[in-house]
């Protein structure tokens, strides 16, 4: 039982992982077909929606991470004391 | 129509509260889930106008006034009051169902309010309400919270109230229409709403009340007191410019702590306000474009938002905890409850054919189409954090990722089917979007599902879901544990204790210093005094006269001449005779001059 608990996530993470690569190189191949309809100019450069979430996401957790965490962080009873 | 002159649509609510108080068990529950259908009932059949028009000291007060963009608030508020009262079937005190259908009574009336006086009234009522189903947790920290919710919505209140009057002393009008905000009456107005709105800074109320509130509670929390700001702010300041900043600063701060936050409530608290952000974005651009688009986004944001509650409080109903850091694995027994959770996760996120993809466009659009490109790149940003920490996180760590161990049993049925109806309603108004176009303030074309549409948001949202890959291989995602993360009532809650300390210190201190003077001091002294006032008063003017040298015999021979006299008793004045010459010296004078 316990043994088929740690194997089953195992090769779910396995397909899971493959799919989303798939789909993360399909969405960018995809691109070259479809034609956007722009708003603003950087909308146009190739590659423009991945690298804005990409960067987006990685900015904001190491912000969080980094600079916001060790200045607001207290022990969980902080405003019991 | 003759029905809504009678009854506003707040009044069955308020009734239906009343009601529910009377009665107990199946009763009482079934009349509870009445109310709402009731006022749907009624709102549905009643056509756009202004009902119910009195007269009262001298204003004139418009207790219903239906249009289209009242309308929808009022359809979802009757929807969400519904749906919530079947999560919290399983309550079975009295006190539940009354305090939630008055809650529910207060949105209504702020929604359909024509003036500002009855705006003002369901407003505090919204406050009353909301402290109770705060309270009802009936926790010391829940207790705590309620208290300081209490107290700042009552100082907004205040804040509104002052500008209502001003704005009614200037301008002789109470009716409430769209406001210009140049004047000082309407800025109170503003912050008096922007309190409710929960504007950065004014925001900390939410994120401290929501998760200490009852699973049940968080329910109605979660929509009505937020989006009822929101309605006001379309309705009162549509086109107020300042608010695409303030919306554009709201959305994407409370990111930084939800992606922090260990408590999944207080994340999905966090997430609540960047929401309402894009929504005050949409208000401050103010085209009929963004109103529809904040409009509905509130519309949809209610559905997801109560739906990603409720399976949180699902999870904590039966685990006691909603901490990412004591859950994971949970859909092995849960696995209904994780797949409504991934619905709602989906639909916050903008995941194309779920609601908020529909809605959120809507105001990125509007926000392009005024050339705002910072604000769009912040929003843009705000998205992508949103599907971190809504989309991944929170069923990730409390569904999937790291096993906990627990295998609590599945939610209860009222909790699932109070689910189910939320996430249906985020799929159908992914997939069928004509159903918002027919209920938008606005008649304009809605076409969400362009290719290159659907293509850039995918993009967007399956790079943001490869960083959170990435960060977690790296190990750079924040480590979840629990802690407090100081936020603005840090000023207020340590404030206090610092006022609290600040007046002890300084009453206290003037207390002890005045008993040290007077008791300690002068009291002695002037007991010492007393004995001899007689000879005291002479051998002081003794004194000063031999300072300015007007005396020149020998001093302290007559000091002891009078000294002694005054001891033994045998001075010539008796001492009561010397007060009153002084004291007759003392009126003369101050009579001559």
């Amino acid at each position: 039982m316990s043994q088929s608990l740690k194997k089953t996530p195992s090769l779910l993470t396995k397909v899971l992982g493959g799919g989303f690569a798939l789909l993360v190189l399909v969405l960018v191949g995809l691109e070259l077909l479809i034609h956007k309809h722009v708003a603003f100019s950087m909308e146009e450069w190739f590659g423009f929606y991945p690298a804005c979430g990409l960067f987006a996401a990685l900015l904001l957790v190491l912000v969080a991470n980094y600079l916001l965490r060790p200045l607001v962080k207290r022990d969980e009873d902080y405003y019991d004391r | 129509m003759i029905a809504s002159v009678v009854f506003p649509p707040a009044l069955i609510f308020v009734l239906g509260a009343l009601l529910t108080v009377l009665l107990r068990g199946r009763a009482m529950k079934t009349v509870a889930l009445l109310v709402p259908v009731v006022g749907f009932a009624l709102l549905w059949s009643t056509a756009d106008g202004s009902y119910g028009q009195i007269s009262f000291i001298d204003l004139d007060l418009v207790l219903t006034r239906i249009d289209p963009l009242a309308r929808i608030f009022g359809y979802i508020f009757q929807l969400i009051t519904l749906l919530g009262l079947v999560f919290s079937l399983h309550h079975n005190e009295r006190s539940h169902y009354g305090v939630a259908l008055l809650y529910a009574a207060a949105a209504q009336g702020v929604t359909f309010a024509g003036d500002l006086f009855s705006l003002f009234l369901f407003w505090e009522v919204l406050t009353v309400a909301a402290t109770f189903l705060i309270a009802a947790a009936a926790t010391e920290r829940a207790r705590g919270a309620a208290l300081r919710y209490l107290l700042v919505h009552i100082a907004g209140g205040l804040c509104l109230l002052t500008g209502i009057l001003l704005h009614y002393a200037a301008s002789g009008s109470i009716a409430f229409n769209a406001i210009d905000w140049a004047t000082p009456g309407t800025i109170f107005i503003l912050l008096g709403f922007g309190l409710n709105c929960a504007w950065p800074l004014l925001h900390t109320w939410l994120v401290d009340a929501y998760p200490e509130a009852p699973i049940a509670g968080t329910v109605f929390l979660s929509a009505f007191t937020t989006k009822s700001a929101v309605y006001v702010l379309a309705r009162g300041f549509a086109g107020t410019e300042a608010l695409i900043w303030v919306g554009a600063a709201m959305a994407v701060f409370p990111v930084f702590y939800a992606l922090l936050e260990d408590n999944l409530r207080r994340v999905l608290s966090y997430s609540l306000i960047s929401q309402v952000g894009y929504m005050v974005v949409g208000i401050g651009i103010g085209s009929q474009m963004a109103i529809n688009g904040a409009v509905c986004h509130a519309y949809a944001h209610i559905l997801y938002k109560s739906l990603l509650f409720m399976a949180m409080g699902a999870v904590m109903y039966r685990t006691g905890s909603c901490r990412a850091s004591e859950l994971g694995g949970l859909r092995r027994t849960m696995p209904l409850t994780a797949c409504c959770c991934l619905i709602g996760s989906a639909a916050i996120s903008a995941v194309p054919l779920f609601s908020g993809f529909v809605t959120k466009s809507m105001i990125m659009d509007a926000v392009a189409h005024e050339h705002l490109q910072i604000v769009w790149l912040v929003l843009l940003a705000a998205s992508a954090g949103t599907f971190l920490y809504a989309g991944i996180k929170i069923p990730y760590f409390a569904f999937f990722g790291p096993d906990s161990g627990l295998r609590p049993a599945e939610a209860p049925r009222h909790m699932l089917l109070a689910m189910a109806g939320a996430a249906f309603m985020c799929v159908l108004l992914g997939v069928y979007p004509d159903f918002l176009a027919s209920l938008m303030p606005y008649r304009l074309p809605l076409h969400p599902y362009t290719a290159a549409h659907v293509l850039t948001k995918s993009q967007l949202l399956c790079f943001a879901g490869l960083a959170f890959v990435l960060l977690r291989r790296w190990r750079l995602w924040p480590a979840v544990g629990a802690a407090v993360y100081l936020d603005v009532d840090w000023f207020y809650r340590r404030g206090a204790l610092l006022f609290y300390r600040l007046a002890d210190r300084l009453l206290n201190g003037f207390n002890a210093g005045a008993e040290e003077l007077l008791l300690r001091r002068a009291m002695p002294r002037l007991v010492g005094f007393f004995e001899a006032p007689g000879g005291y008063l002479q051998i002081a003017g003794l004194r000063l006269l031999a300072r300015f040298g007007l005396i020149s015999s020998d001093l302290s021979a007559t000091e002891g001449a009078i000294d002694c006299r005054s001891r033994n008793g045998t001075y010539p004045v008796g001492i009561g005779v010397l007060l009153a010459v002084l004291y007759l010296a003392v009126m003369s004078f101050l009579f001559f001059f």
